[in-house]
């Protein structure tokens, strides 16, 4: 009986000590399982690499003319034989002229404040409202072809032509076009749109940079000290100075305002035509070009972006940045190059 | 009702004094003879305490030097950067002091005061407007963050095994955000028309946000030898915010802007192991194991919430320490990196020396 109680009391002895040191170690099991995983945190190893879209990939063409992402997250990409190509994060799907396109060959897509889709084709403009595609190409008789569409913050649709000049779309229905702009021939074919902080609406010509402010148009061109006037591309940096590349020469123009000074593209190349520049979400810009192909200017050094040898004689034409900060670039005959940013 | 009133006031400054009494008791007890100062103040190595003894003050300080010597990839690869023209020496001065209030109870404070450079090498490209030669030199200097901890020795089985759980903060008592970059851009070099651009940034060591440091430390006795290992966990307690420097050369002169960005420094884990042979008594040997495990940090630098990734680094060392005099002792540790991921890794020389002193009358 003794033994029996003794062994008792000895068990109790243990357990008790087991105790003691499981408290003293409550804290640390508590600090432990406390420290959770964040869901949202990007894996490093996912990023600093490139992607490339092409027809295997299930592209319908490999020129593209554009690249734009809507709100919802999807790529839409125009090309120059295979209608529009949507990308939804996981695969591609076409839209041509089967689907109600007015053409095949698509130069510019955006989307306005009711979440609808413009497409501006060789066969005019092209609205996909609720899956159906109407079309609109002609304007006071002359032909609509849309080369480039932006959506600006105060919600109006401007389309630029080859020629013809400048129409916007305003209203709450997009059903009043009060700003036209029409005026010496070579401002009249539009390049693209930029809006600046300040809402300044720039548009890039054949005769220099347009911009309008307060109502009012106005040129920014060699005489101001534009280095070109073809301009081919505009864009505001997060110092806030603009920058406008040009289809001739190896200079860019910077323009804080006040002062311009011009940036040598000293990538190697005796010329290069700047079709398109895209600013990351660090400060660095990207000028896609042809033939010097991309190029990243980091604010002191320009680098020239080593890429696969299918991508050598190719052309880079347009750019764009994902809202994840990735950067698209579409070529002339190898589809798309995608950088996932570090 | 007044004689009610009387008593129970009487009654509360007993039990008050009571207490008092009791605490009193409870610090001044002797749990370990505290009248021989020599002898506490010379155990042997193997025989000591992770903890100080009841009234003990230690002040440990001393001079670290570590180079860089090759960086673990995020697969575990090593690359020897040396041999890539990159290299970084870091010297560290620690402070730590260490009090006993107890004989189970310690409180000790710690800061580093630091200085660490890093270059990479040369990088030459050729252009149509010549040569550009491109390097960049980065430097961190100043003190990290205040460390304060406090160690509980538990009372299970003193003979043999010495058991002690820890619990800290580290607090951010200096800036951590960078000072403004000096690049050095020549131009147009007379003799080879080149241009030489260093990029040269300033770093400082403080984390920026508390972080709070909670873990265990067990040692096993014996005559000669000595087995020590720890555990510790760390982890932030807020979401930080510090800023990195854009530069840019617009008019011929590199301009700078701050941007923003948060970060996390995620939860990290500390472990080690050291077995500690006592060749004399003044002298003994210790080799070590150091391991670090950190996950979950992150930052917005380039937009993204994009994780610092997981690293570890696993080291071994080897080191000593000398019994100099009654309050001095000296220590010397080299350790040595063996494996790790998605990491620098640095070989570290350790001079260390420690003063030790219990007051006289106990």
């Amino acid at each position: 009986m003794n033994l029996h109680l003794t062994r008792l009391a000895l068990v109790f002895d243990v357990l008790m000590l087991a105790c003691r040191k499981a408290v003293m170690l409550l804290p640390l099991i508590f600090f432990i399982f406390s420290c959770k995983e964040d869901q949202d945190i990007i894996d490093p190893e996912t990023l600093n690499h490139w992607e490339y879209y092409d027809r295997s990939s299930g592209l319908s063409d490999t020129l593209i003319w554009t690249i734009f992402q809507d709100r919802e997250g999807n790529i839409w990409v125009g090309t120059n034989g295979g209608g529009a190509n949507k990308y939804d994060g996981n695969q591609w799907s076409n839209y041509t002229v089967n689907e109600g396109l007015a053409s095949n060959c698509v130069y510019s897509v955006a989307q306005d404040k009711d979440g609808d889709m413009w497409f501006g084709t060789e066969g005019g403009l092209n609205l996909l409202i609720g899956g159906v595609i109407y079309v609109l190409d002609t304007i006071e008789g002359e032909p609509f072809i849309p080369i480039t569409l932006f959506h600006d913050s105060k919600q109006r649709m401007w389309a630029g032509t080859p020629g013809y000049g400048i129409v916007v779309f305003t209203g709450s229905d997009y059903s009043d076009q009060p700003i036209s702009f029409t005026a010496k021939e070579e401002y009249n074919t539009i390049f693209g749109f930029t809006e600046d902080d300040s809402g300044t609406i720039w548009m890039s010509t054949n005769g220099g940079a347009i911009y309008y402010k307060n109502s009012e148009f106005n040129v920014y061109d060699s005489l101001s000290g534009l280095n070109n006037n073809n301009v081919s591309f505009i864009i505001q940096d997060n110092w806030g100075d603009i920058w406008f590349a040009t289809f001739k020469g190896e200079y860019l123009t910077r323009y804080d305002g006040t002062n311009t000074e011009y940036i040598y593209m000293y990538h190697g190349y005796q010329y290069a035509y700047v079709y398109s520049i895209a600013l990351d979400k660090k400060g660095n810009i990207w000028f896609a070009s042809g033939p010097a192909g991309i190029v990243k200017y980091n604010g002191i050094e320009m680098y020239t972006i080593e890429l696969p040898a299918r991508f050598k004689d190719d052309w880079f034409i347009c750019s764009m940045v994902d809202q994840d900060g990735n950067i698209w670039f579409g070529t002339m005959k190898n589809g798309i190059v995608k950088y996932v940013t570090e | 009702m007044l004689q009610q009133n009387n008593f129970a006031t009487i009654s509360s400054i007993m039990k008050l004094r009571e207490s008092i009494l009791f605490t009193f008791l409870l610090i001044t007890f002797p749990g370990i003879c505290q009248d021989n100062a020599f002898s506490l103040l010379t155990e042997r190595y193997v025989e000591r305490p992770l903890s100080m003894h009841r009234r003990q003050l230690q002040i440990n300080s001393g001079y670290e030097f570590s180079s860089l010597n090759k960086l673990y990839d995020f697969k575990g690869n090593s690359l020897d950067l040396n041999e890539e023209g990159i290299a970084s020496a870091k010297h560290l001065f620690p402070v730590e002091i260490k009090y006993g209030i107890l004989e189970w109870l310690q409180v000790g404070a710690s800061m580093n005061y630091a200085r660490m450079g890093l270059r990479t090498q040369n990088f030459n490209f050729i252009t149509n407007a010549g040569k550009i030669s491109h390097s960049e030199i980065k430097t961190w200097t100043g003190f990290d963050d205040l460390f304060l901890g406090v160690d509980l020795t538990a009372p299970v089985l003193p003979d043999v095994m010495n058991w002690v759980v820890s619990g800290g903060i580290v607090l951010p008592v200096f800036d951590h955000e960078s000072d403004q970059p000096a690049h050095k851009i020549d131009f147009f070099n007379f003799y080879s028309d080149s241009t030489v651009i260093q990029y040269r940034y300033h770093y400082k060591f403080g984390n920026g946000i508390p972080i709070a440091n909670i873990g265990t430390s067990l040692k096993f006795r014996f005559s000669k030898l000595a087995i020590a290992t720890s555990f510790y966990v760390e982890k932030s307690l807020s979401e930080g915010e510090s800023i990195y420097w854009q530069s840019r050369i617009a008019e011929g002169e590199v301009q700078y802007q701050k941007i923003e960005y948060q970060y996390d420094l995620g939860q990290t884990l500390d472990y080690h192991a050291s077995l500690a042979y006592q060749a004399i008594n003044w002298l003994a040997v210790i080799f070590y194991y150091n391991g670090m495990n950190s996950a979950g940090g992150w930052t917005t630098e380039t937009g993204k919430k994009v994780g610092t990734g997981r690293i570890s680094i696993n080291s071994l060392g080897v080191g000593y320490e000398i019994q100099v005099s009654i309050h001095l002792r000296l220590n010397q540790v080299i350790d040595i990196p063996v494996s790790g991921e998605n990491t620098m890794a640095y070989w570290i020389f350790r001079s260390g020396i420690s003063l030790n002193l219990i007051p006289s009358g106990n």
